[in-house]
Parts: C-alpha cells; sequence; structure tokens
C-alpha cells in the first residue's frame, strides 16, 4: 500500500492514530484482500476526498484487485449517495405520505453486480453508517448477514469506513 | 391481445437492419442478449404517420441502451419491403434499430386490424425474462409519444431494491 502509505505521511502529528489504524485494517483482518478493498474504495468514493480514492485505487490495482470488485464499489458508493439521502429522509419524516409514495428511483445496479450481491452489500455498509441513518444501518446490516456474512465482517467494515473518514478529516488539517 | 404478465411469443423473424441486401438478418427471442426490449408495431411502410414514429424511437435509441434496452420496429409488410422503404425516404437511412417483417408475429399477439389486416400502433415492454410489463395500442391514425414509453419504462424499472425500503406494515427491522 504505498500510495496509501505515502499520503498517511502527510498527516499531521496529531492523527498519527489514524495512520497506524488504516494501515492495519488494510493489511486484512476478518476480510479477505477484495472485501477489504472494496469496502475502503466504496467508503472512499463516499467521502469524496480525491487525493485518498487515487491512493486507495492505485493500491488496490497494484495488489491484483479485480475491475469487478471495484465496479461494485463504485456501484455502490453511487446508489448509497442517492439512496442513503432519500430513504434517510423517509425514515426521519416517518410520514405515511411519503412512505406509500413510489420512490420512483432507478437503483438496477444494485441487482446488476459484477461480483456477488454479498459484496454489493458489504461494500454498502460503509456509507450507510456514513450517512448516520439508523434504519439505514440495521437494513443494510440485515442484508449482508443474510447474505452470509459475520458480525466481524460488518464491524471491520464499519471500522475501515470510520477510519476512512477520520483520514479525510485529518487531511483537512494544516 | 397480449398484456401485462404473458409471456411474449415464441418468434423467429426476418428483418431489415441497414440499406443492403447484407443487412437482412434473423431474430429470435434469444437475440437480446438479456435485455429489455420494446417492440413497437406500426401499420404500413411507404406511408406517412409511420416514418415520424419510428425516427423519433431511433432518435431516442441511446436513451433506450442506457436502460439495458433494445428497441425494434416491425409490421406485417415482408423484410424487402422494409428494405425498399429504408432505401426510398431520405429519413430512413440512418434508422439505428432493425425492422423486422412479423405478419406471424402480429397475429399471435393479437393486433392485426380485422378489416386491414395490418398492425395496429402497438407497443410491448418485454422484461429480460421474456414476460410483456406494458402493452398498449393506438388506433392506425394515432402516433405514439416516443418520451411516454421512456417514462413507462423508467417506472417499471425503478424497483425499490435498498433494503432501506421498509414500509409500514411489512415484518422485521424494529428501531
Amino acid at each position: 500500500m504505498e500510495k496509501t502509505a505515502e499520503l498517511l505521511s502527510q498527516l499531521p502529528e496529531e492523527a498519527k492514530d489514524l495512520r497506524i489504524n488504516l494501515k492495519r485494517v488494510l493489511g486484512g483482518e476478518s476480510l479477505n484482500a477484495e472485501q477489504t478493498w472494496g469496502t475502503a474504495l466504496a467508503a472512499a468514493y463516499y467521502i469524496r476526498k480525491p487525493e485518498l480514492t487515487a491512493a486507495l485505487l492505485a493500491d488496490a490495482q497494484a495488489a491484483g484487485i479485480s475491475a469487478e470488485i471495484i465496479a461494485d464499489a463504485r456501484g455502490a458508493a453511487s446508489i448509497m449517495g442517492m439512496n442513503t439521502i432519500y430513504y434517510r429522509f423517509r425514515h426521519l419524516m416517518n410520514a405515511e405520505a411519503y412512505n406509500q409514495r413510489p420512490a420512483n428511483l432507478r437503483m438496477m445496479r444494485m441487482q446488476q453486480v459484477a461480483t456477488s450481491k454479498a459484496n454489493f452489500e458489504l461494500f454498502s455498509i460503509g456509507p450507510a453508517a456514513l450517512a448516520g441513518c439508523e434504519m439505514c444501518l440495521k437494513a443494510h446490516e440485515a442484508a449482508v448477514k443474510k447474505d452470509g456474512l459475520s458480525e466481524d465482517n460488518i464491524h471491520d467494515a464499519v471500522r475501515i469506513s470510520a477510519i476512512l473518514h477520520g483520514v479525510a478529516v485529518a487531511l483537512e488539517i494544516v | 391481445m397480449i398484456t401485462v404478465g404473458d409471456n411474449f411469443p415464441q418468434f423467429k423473424v426476418k428483418a431489415c437492419n441497414g440499406l443492403t441486401n447484407d443487412d437482412l438478418t434473423e431474430f429470435t427471442n434469444d437475440s437480446f442478449g438479456g435485455k429489455w426490449q420494446v417492440f413497437f408495431f406500426y401499420p404500413k411502410d411507404f406511408t406517412f404517420v409511420c416514418p415520424t414514429e419510428i425516427v423519433e424511437f431511433s432518435k431516442n435509441v441511446e436513451e433506450f441502451e442506457d436502460r439495458d434496452t433494445v428497441v425494434i420496429g416491425g409490421s406485417a409488410d415482408n423484410e424487402f419491403c422494409h428494405l425498399a422503404w429504408r432505401n426510398d425516404h431520405e429519413d430512413l437511412r440512418e434508422l439505428k434499430l432493425p425492422l423486422i417483417a412479423a405478419p406471424k408475429l402480429a397475429r399471435e399477439l393479437g393486433i392485426l386490424d380485422p378489416e386491414e389486416n395490418v398492425c395496429l400502433r402497438a407497443t410491448f415492454i418485454v422484461d429480460p425474462h421474456g414476460v410483456v410489463q406494458y402493452a398498449s395500442a393506438n388506433n392506425l391514425s394515432v402516433g405514439r409519444n416516443v418520451g411516454e414509453i421512456i417514462r413507462v419504462l423508467d417506472a417499471i424499472q425503478s424497483d425499490e431494491l435498498c433494503p432501506c425500503n421498509w414500509k409500514k406494515g411489512e415484518a422485521t427491522l424494529k428501531v
């Protein structure tokens, strides 16, 4: 993870914990390499910090992560970019007037996955956590488990996403 | 007439997909590689209202492609007639969609006008499983609005696939 390490070296001293955390989680814990990098990329795309995304993408490719995994990370981040706003609105309003209306939004990419439904759902969990909507998060957590992943997997996916959010904040500290 | 929920009939049709004899081809139900299909039928080649509609569908081919959808035009005329018309009519030379020769298919779809024995202006949206999701037919003289077909296609394809889509009254998910 050469490019990411290079970027992390620019973090201020006060953000040292984040540097150490990110290097550790990218090394892989309960998630395999594809799950780890896909999760990290989806979270980074969602956080929208171009230098962080570029570094992670370069390192993912160097680690041999397939184009399909990257495609699903891009798909999950974009669709969740829309859905976390729309469904959070519905969940927060909790009004029949909106709950019963069809969303009338295309989200076909959730079905047309490049790798697997399990991967796509896993990559969606970070954005759901980052959006900070209780019902979105619960719904996606349940979906990931239904696809056969463990609580350890989910926990690590959220940890990766949380660390990346911290890194993005720290990169703005001058 | 075949309608929503019915299987689109099995077919094997000749088609014209260009301006030369080499562009004559054949289509079956399996020709569209898992995509959605929009079939639109019109009464006769070499008539006035038809090319306007066909050109309008053709102009929107990219919109349909974006929606994983192929567009197929057709009438009860044969493929050589389609070829001759495409060569004869300036607006049809650049057509970006095939025209099928579909007298048998039209009969099975139930869209032949009983008096004139030509296709009604019928439109079908068929999903990747071959199931009809939309069917409509206009009087022979009433043209279609392609924007409306795209609107319907969007609505059909806008399934709420996100697990977030929880509605009151459905089981599970406690907050």
